[in-house]
């Protein structure tokens, strides 16, 4: 399955909820979700959606002057975000637990068939 | 933008990589360059930085990376939630007639949706549907009727047959045409447009002319014939002040042409067809109308007469009439009575 699609689905939680750990800027957080496993995670996905959250008013936003180089923006969740995250979480739990519970129904015929032809 | 063709090696690498993350930025803000300063700084304020840290350790430019800026500025705009890019045309005449072409769009994808929120959106939409082959019908004909109009001074090239053949094949490809839907983008899809804003503009204009002067696909192009609040006039009968039927009249119009009729009964030709009453008529099939006299037939001089001497004789002889009466009898015409009836009002 492509994950880019699952992906674009699942990008403001995932963003909201790396940033509660800890505010970052736009690599940053690109890093992040590639090391929480987010492999496919496209910079400027990531880019674009900390600018929709901010001018949602999930994130703020401050800049940070670098002396050896560009300045950096980061991001922080506020208030608005972390209730955007909770609500979001449960909506994300649910559909989760429903998918799980449509695959489990099948499979045990979907792994006899991946030994058959492994076989 | 610079696309180093030569790869710089492990050491000087970093530089030359680092040295291209401007351009490519500038490239991707040009890209952006149809939004607000504000939007294009919330979108890429920071965006050397995490280029260059992304590049941080790799051998590779930043297009290799990222791939191509147009796309990457696409793909940022797209995850920001901003419009797709609205193409900035160069200025001038151009740049207003596409801006408004723009707005036009716009403004029907809006109005479009608009509609679609109506919950009886849905059920017209498929009642409209079933009905597009009948408006490509309807287009046809009105598209054929206009071309007849603008011919009209050459009636016989799309006149009887070729006329009924012309509107057959308009028919179907207008159909067809209707049925093939959606139409690429572009050319035909534009033609398309135009041409059904303009047959909807016809469509009054032509059903105004056909039901004034009944089907504009009669066997020449102009309604023939004389007609007379909608009933057509196949023979006249002219009459003289007398009340007595005329033979030979050559009728004109205000402009010098001969006045015709359709002789749908007589298909040889006698004589000039302007000269009524028509020779070819059965003389039985002629109503004759009771026409009055509109002057008496006897000659006019005697009667007209006294009434004219009378008054020229009552103004000699008003008030003063006694006296006057009887010392002016001279005259030969004898007024006697006429006077004093005459002047009283």
């Amino acid at each position: 399955m492509d994950t880019t699609q699952l992906l674009k689905g699942v990008l403001d939680l995932a963003v909201l909820a790396v940033l509660t750990e800890e505010d970052g800027y736009g690599y940053d957080v690109v890093r992040r979700l590639r090391a929480a496993g987010l492999e496919d995670v496209a910079d400027a996905s990531v880019y674009g959606t900390l600018r929709r959250l901010y001018a949602a008013g999930s994130l703020s936003s401050y800049v940070v002057p670098s002396d050896e180089g560009p300045h950096r923006k980061y991001y922080g969740i506020n208030d608005n975000g972390r209730a955007a995250l909770d609500e979001q979480t449960a909506t994300w739990t649910h559909f989760a637990d429903t998918m799980q519970a449509l695959l489990k129904r099948r499979l045990p015929a979907a792994t006899l068939r991946t030994t058959e032809v492994q076989a | 933008m610079s696309t180093p063709t030569t790869r710089p090696g492990n050491g000087a690498a970093r530089a030359g990589v680092h040295d291209d993350v401007p351009s490519y930025v500038a490239a991707v803000r040009a890209r952006l360059d149809d939004l607000s300063p504000e939007e294009v700084e919330e979108l890429t304020g920071g965006l050397e930085a995490d280029l260059a840290e992304a590049l941080a350790g790799f051998d590779e430019t930043p297009q290799e990376r990222f791939g191509d800026p147009v796309a990457y500025a696409d793909e940022l705009r797209a995850a920001a939630d901003l419009p797709p890019r609205r193409e900035r045309p160069p200025a001038g005449l151009g740049s207003a007639l596409a801006e408004t072409r723009q707005n036009l769009v716009d403004s029907m994808d809006e109005g479009l949706e608009a509609l679609r929120r109506h919950p009886w959106f849905v059920p017209v939409r498929d009642f409209l549907v079933v009905l597009r082959p009948a408006w490509g019908g309807l287009r046809a004909w009105v598209a054929v009727a206009v071309l007849r109009g603008m011919v009209a001074g050459d009636s016989s090239l799309l006149g009887g047959s070729a006329a009924r053949l012309l509107l057959l094949l308009a028919v179907v490809g207008s159909v067809t045409i209707g049925r093939r839907s959606p139409l690429p983008d572009g050319g035909p899809r534009a033609a398309l447009l135009v041409g059904n804003v303009l047959a909807v503009m016809a469509l009054p204009l032509v059903v105004d002319h056909v039901s004034a002067s009944g089907s504009p696909f009669v066997d020449s192009g102009v309604q023939q014939g004389l007609w007379l609040n909608g009933v057509e006039i196949s023979n006249i009968l002219p009459y003289d002040a007398q009340g007595r039927q005329l033979t030979g009249v050559q009728l004109f119009d205000g402009h010098g042409r001969p006045i015709t009729v359709n002789e749908w009964w007589d298909s040889e030709p006698r004589g000039p067809a302007n000269v009524f009453p028509r020779p070819g008529a059965d003389p039985d099939s002629l109503t004759q109308p009771d026409v009055p006299a509109l002057q008496p037939t006897a000659e006019p001089t005697g009667s007209v007469a006294p009434s004219e001497t009378p008054a020229s004789a009552a103004t000699a002889t008003p008030s003063t009439a006694p006296t006057a009466s009887a010392s002016a009898p001279a005259p030969g015409v004898t007024p006697t009575g006429a006077p004093t009836a005459t002047p009283t009002p």
